[in-house]
């Protein structure tokens, strides 16, 4: 009878750790966190600008998705949106008051995309490199 | 060959100085696609450009499909891999008109145009027509519109076996907040 009873206990707590992981990976899992992930390319605001502008689907198959790092003067900041030299576009992760305007700055961020509306290159999550 | 050039620089900027474009670069997209009794799938996108053109109601826009956010990350990597296949179609866009746009007109009340144009999504590109609503609000003009996405339109498969959590059309609304460039 003890023995059943345990058996039965136990069995309850498995599911209910395996229930509880399963509901936190679903709801939580799979987000990416740039800081601990290695830069892939680490280029000048210029550069690859130029390299958007001149081929974009290469330059997509490239950049996009990977972490890279821009180095580049601050030309505009509203909240939470940095621009580098008016051509990139960094949404920071979060806020960050010793970013100022005119700064010359490494910014790390996601690779989002080519905006070709406004020949603009777009970063998410991004923080201060150096 | 080279007063050509000249001419052409000068007829472009002259176009850059004198037409009125309102711009946005914080643009929203929600766009929902949930069944009654389901989770809740939907994704917001905060950072869509935009340019009007005030003197012709011409009305592009374009959305990045990375930059929509989810609740679950889980449910962006899905959207992004499986559904619109983002990094082989990483943008959205549409290229149209106001229909009837007259800036002078514009006011603090809510007035209704018709909107067509092109949509672009999945790289398949459909003509839509839709509503628009433009609010003045000092010198900025609001500008919301809703429409209806079906998946299917734009070569996205739904996999059957989800089919009955995502809803048939997605409903996608707008939001923009166009400001003097």
């Amino acid at each position: 009878m003890n023995k059943k009873f345990r058996i039965i206990l136990f069995s309850i707590a498995v599911v209910g750790i395996l229930s509880f992981t399963g509901y936190n990976y679903i709801m939580h899992g799979g987000a990416r966190n740039l800081s601990s992930e290695e830069t892939a390319y680490t280029v000048s605001s210029k550069s690859i600008a130029n390299e958007f502008a001149t081929n974009i689907e290469m330059s997509n198959k490239k950049y996009l998705e990977k972490a890279i790092a821009i180095k580049g003067t601050i030309t505009k900041i509203t909240g939470t949106e940095v621009i580098i030299d008016n051509s990139i576009i960094c949404n920071l992760k979060e806020l960050d008051p010793s970013i100022t305007k005119d700064q010359v700055i490494t910014l790390k961020g996601r690779v989002v995309g080519y905006d070709d509306l406004m020949g603009e290159l777009k970063l998410d999550q991004c923080f201060k490199a150096s | 060959m080279k007063k050509r050039i000249i001419i052409a620089i000068v007829l472009l900027m002259g176009n850059v100085i004198f037409s009125q474009k309102m711009i946005t670069r914080s643009g929203e997209i929600k766009f929902e696609a949930s069944m009654p009794a389901f989770e809740e799938i939907a994704g917001t996108n905060s950072t869509v450009s935009s340019i009007l053109d005030k003197t012709t109601g011409d009305l592009v826009a374009l959305a990045l499909i990375k930059s929509f956010k989810f609740k679950a990350p889980l449910m962006e990597e899905h959207f992004n891999e499986n559904y619109m296949e983002s990094s082989k179609f990483p943008k959205a866009t549409f290229k149209g008109k106001i229909v009837n746009f007259d800036a002078k007109k514009l006011s603090a009340a809510k007035t209704s145009y018709d909107l067509e144009g092109d949509l672009m999504i999945h790289g398949v590109t459909k003509k839509i027509k839709s509503k628009i609503n433009l609010t003045l609000n000092g010198t900025k003009i609001i500008a919301t519109s809703s429409i209806l996405v079906r998946p299917q339109d734009y070569n996205i498969e739904i996999p059957s076996l989800v089919k009955g959590k995502i809803a048939e059309n997605a409903k996608v609304n707008i939001n923009l907040v166009l400001e003097a460039n």
